[in-house]
């Protein structure tokens, strides 16, 4: 150790008589000073540590904590659609102002539930659960937030948790059918099915005749290794509903199950005809689409309450429109579901205004086109679908279609080929392809392709035709 | 040295204060917020967390965990549409090969790992119309590995009887007979191989999507080719039928997936000989829920057999795209044929997935494909994981945004290294097509690829 050092040290070690020079009092005060020091740094220690989880503002009610730390955070990707992120802010700032204001909890309730509304309708289905939990929480009263939370959860497949909602939720509105419809699948799925068979009864007393509920019971009738009572229930219900696919379908296995193949097939025709299953209307559900913010979904969702909900397909698309008004997807969307193919043209034309590359558009007015006859601006608009991209089998098929009405066989032949390679088991671009070889005089090779079309779409009957025609000749 | 009776007391009232006062500030604060005094302490502690912070974890495995490798044929002026890909030694010599369906070609590939590493793919058999699935089974027991094909005869919807069931017979030197052994059924989608009755032989359990008209059936097997069909439920949008011993009993049952408006899962129970009691263990109300597949695997590693499911199905969608609610869960096997539905996580698009310990920690992680992501999004995934915690816990972990739309895939350890690999085939039936590919094996690199903080 170095001199130096030795005076610190020196310095720092108090001299053997320092000790005897405070007194027991002095002692006292010191060693009472420093417990109180340590006292309040501790409580400030503790306050500081507390600032930290205490963001109820000064004056909030204890709940109101709790209550702040259920609403869930806007998401990132708020302002990912326009206008979602204003009205997101909106709604959750009202909610906060809300709770802190210590609003009854009804009315919080009813403001968590509006900003799950908001949340579901956009596809953002955790915070919407979040929003609905909060609200049925706080407004156990109002059946739709529970049934919302329930149907939340049963998206992503739960059902046991669902049960006790959609019991609530009948409980509170016994006339609300799509939760018994609801209650009803989610019970049998989870093989109670006295319940479900229960459930199934409440709809149809609410709804006299309804297929899915008839459905159901026709199910569960199976389950019980009742054949003749699902025959008979589905039997019922088709007087009732002939339109619904489903039932035909279900009767077709019970013909099937019973060894009567004419009556399964005749059932099977008439399925096929009808077309596919489709869900039951729930008004408390459907209706949300209307403030999505998404003009795809808005638009998608026009398609599909083209033919179920009429109405709520056009206010679907008007909403789409509202935001979107320069938007060709929009015009495309409108295009696919008007009535008249003129009403198309000038859909598909509004759109190509917006957008004169637009892809689908160019092909859909192309295809249009190449069906009323006008195949040289077919053509144009199909060449130029292609240029930007939409190389689909139904471009190729319709250019070839318009090339060969124009006389340029090799081209459309060339077009034709192409479709065929993009759609291997399209009979209908198999039957184009046909109808070409034949015009080209390739009658082997257009026999070939009828067969094609055949093995894809057995019994065509144009194709059949087609093919017996070229044999005979 | 000892202490004098003065200084104790006053070490003892120091820690006094430490104590008293905190938790009397504490107190009082639970009390104003109406809190239980452990609520309030647990957020004060856990407060400092870092919600955000990055899991290295997460980073090590994005770095280079799984290293993408196109095998098989180059892609082609089309868009590949890979139905199935299954891993088999289908030579018997030693390496691990890759079968695929190609619904493009309409053709079954072998490809074939060599020595050195290649894969060189070989078409066996004949022309086989939209093949989903093809599962290798020496199906007439001589010793070598057969093929069974699930022929659906168009992969896009459609209600005819285009489906059939094939067995591309091998002759032990890799020469394939086609076998037809149902023909003109509706879309058949998979074929599972089992001795069902217990009588030694070969049976299949079949399930054939159709569209609107589909069924599940058994096949038995009454020796030279010939199979007698046995119905087991008339309901459209069956996926897959693995077979395994699903209540423990020692005989094979048989598990389907229906998807379409049912969107069911089924086990056929098995009396030994093969008759079969059909219960429905689950079932979503969701009619648009999109299951896409199931595997059976004992996930939880209790000694039983449960069902890892996933629903990302978007194939009748205009466009083709993802649902919020796509993701994978697992049915836990609970006994006596009762099965308790978990969610594992969402994962837009997801199409198949397989538990595989990927990181050899000894639970069983589950890897996952998608075919309908968003892939205009920049971080949209095609592949993941969902790494096990050990207490079934899972965390998603992506792994791949390009190759897009992954629809099939298998796990083995192909270069024999000791770690799982994967194989994955692609259908591309929707744009983009900027980001294609055909069949992918992706080498399994953990090893390599140290985790931050572990040094493996």
């Amino acid at each position: 150790m170095g001199k130096a050092s030795k005076r610190r040290a020196q310095a720092r070690t108090p001299s053997p008589n320092a000790r005897r020079t405070i007194g027991p009092r002095a002692r006292l005060a010191l060693k009472g000073g420093a417990l109180l020091l340590l006292g309040v740094a501790a409580a400030w220690s503790t306050s500081r540590l507390l600032t930290r989880v205490d963001k109820t503002p000064a004056g909030s009610a204890p709940a109101a904590a709790s209550r702040l730390a259920a609403v869930p955070e806007p998401p990132e990707t708020v302002d990912a659609l326009p206008g979602f992120g204003q009205a997101v802010s909106e709604a959750d700032r009202l909610l906060r102002q809300a709770i802190r204001a210590e609003a009854p909890p009804e009315t919080v309730g009813e403001m968590a539930g509006r900003l799950g509304n908001l949340y579901q309708a956009n596809t953002y289905g955790a915070l919407a659960e979040a929003g609905y939990t909060l609200a049925s929480d706080l407004d156990p009263d109002n059946p739709q937030w529970a049934y919302l939370l329930a149907f939340r959860l049963q998206e992503r497949g739960e059902t046991t948790p669902v049960t006790p909602l959609l019991e609530h939720t009948v409980a509170l509105d016994p006339g609300y059918a799509p939760a018994w419809l609801k209650l009803a699948e989610n019970r049998f799925k989870q093989g109670a099915f006295e319940p479900a068979r229960a459930a199934y009864d409440r709809r149809l007393a609410l709804l006299p005749g309804d297929p899915w509920a008839a459905l159901g019971l026709a199910r569960l009738a199976i389950e019980s290794g009742d054949w003749a009572e699902a025959e008979s229930r589905l039997e019922g219900a088709i007087a009732t509903a002939p339109e619904f696919a489903a039932l035909h379908r279900l009767l077709a296995a019970v013909h099937a199950h019973a060894g009567h193949p004419e009556a399964e097939a005749e059932a099977r025709r008439r399925a096929n005809a009808l077309g596919r299953f489709y869900a039951a209307p729930d008004p408390w559900v459907d209706s949300l689409i209307a403030q999505s913010f998404d003009v795809d979904w808005l638009l998608l969702n026009v398609s599909r309450y083209a033919l179920l909900d009429a109405d709520l397909s056009r206010t679907l698309f008007d909403r789409a429109r509202a935001l979107a008004p320069e938007n060709p997807d929009v015009y495309v969307v409108l295009g696919e579901h008007v009535e008249t193919l003129d009403e198309a043209r000038r859909a598909f034309e509004l759109a190509l205004s917006f957008d004169p590359s637009h892809p689908t558009a160019l092909a859909r007015l192309g295809e249009l086109l190449a069906r009323q006859g006008d195949h040289a601006r077919a053509v144009d608009l199909l060449e130029r679908a292609l240029e930007v991209g939409a190389e689909t089998a139904s471009v190729f098929q319709f250019l070839g279609l318009a090339l060969s009405e124009l006389g340029r066989l090799d081209d459309a032949m060339r077009a034709l080929e192409e479709a065929v390679a993009r759609a291997p088991h399209n009979a209908d671009v198999h039957y184009s392809r046909a109808y070409l070889l034949q015009r080209a005089g390739r009658l082997d090779e257009a026999a070939a392709a009828l067969r094609r079309v055949l093995e894809l779409r057995p019994g065509d009957e144009l194709a059949s035709r087609a093919l017996a025609d070229l044999s005979g000749g | 040295m000892a202490l004098s009776r003065g200084s104790l007391l006053f070490a003892a009232a120091a820690l006094a204060i430490v104590v008293v006062v905190p938790w009397f500030v504490v107190s009082r604060e639970a009390a104003r917020q109406d809190r239980s005094v452990t609520d309030l302490l647990g957020a004060m502690l856990g407060s400092g967390e870092d919600a955000d912070a990055i899991d290295p974890a997460a980073s090590a495995a994005a770095r280079t965990f799984l290293e993408p490798r196109s095998i098989g044929l180059p892609l082609g002026e089309t868009q590949p549409w890979i139905s199935h890909v299954d891993v088999v030694d289908l030579d018997q010599d030693g390496l691990i090969d890759v079968v695929v369906c190609d619904a493009t070609t309409n053709r079954i590939g072998w490809i074939r790992q060599t020595t050195d590493g290649a894969f060189t793919e070989i078409p066996v058999g004949d022309t086989i119309l939209a093949p989903a699935h093809v599962t290798p089974s020496d199906v007439d027991l001589d010793g070598d590995i057969d093929l069974l094909v699930a022929k659906m005869g168009a992969i896009l919807p459609n209600n005819d009887r285009i489906g059939s069931v094939i067995v591309l017979e091998n002759d032990g030197q890799q020469q394939f007979t086609t076998r037809v052994l149902l023909d003109e059924v509706a879309r058949v989608t998979d074929v599972q191989p089992g001795d069902l009755d217990g009588d030694g032989d070969i049976d299949l359990a079949v399930g054939q999507f159709g569209y609107d008209d589909g069924e599940i059936r058994w096949m038995e097997n009454l020796g030279d080719w010939r199979f007698e069909s046995h119905a087991l439920l008339a309901l459209s949008g069956t996926i897959h039928t693995p077979v395994a011993d699903l209540d423990g009993d020692g005989d094979l049952d048989i598990a389907a997936v229906v998807s379409q408006e049912w969107e069911e899962v089924y086990v056929f129970e098995n009396d030994g000989a093969g008759s079969f009691e059909r219960h429905l263990i689950y079932g979503a109300t969701n009619d648009d829920f999109g299951s896409s597949g199931i595997s059976l695997a004992d996930l939880d590693l209790d000694g039983d057999v449960d069902v890892l499911y996933t629903n990302g199905d978007a194939f009748d969608y205009i466009p083709p795209g993802p649902r919020p609610w796509h993701g994978v869960q697992w049915l836990e096997n609970v006994g006596g044929l009762d099965f308790t539905y978990r969610r594992i996580g969402d994962f837009p698009g997801a199409y198949f997935a397989n538990a595989v310990d990927g990181d050899l920690d000894g639970d069983l992680d589950v890897f996952v494909v998608s075919a309908f992501n968003d892939w205009d999004a920049p971080d949209a995934a095609s592949l993941a994981w969902f790494e096990n915690d050990g207490a079934m816990g899972f965390t998603l972990r992506p792994l791949a945004i390009e190759p897009t739309h992954l629809l099939a895939l298998a796990s083995a350890d192909l270069d024999a290294d000791g770690w799982v690999d994967l194989v994955t085939g692609a259908m591309h039936v929707s744009p983009p097509f900027d980001r294609m590919s055909r069949v992918t094996f992706w080498r399994n690199g953990w090893n390599a690829s140290p985790r931050d903080g572990e040094g493996q």
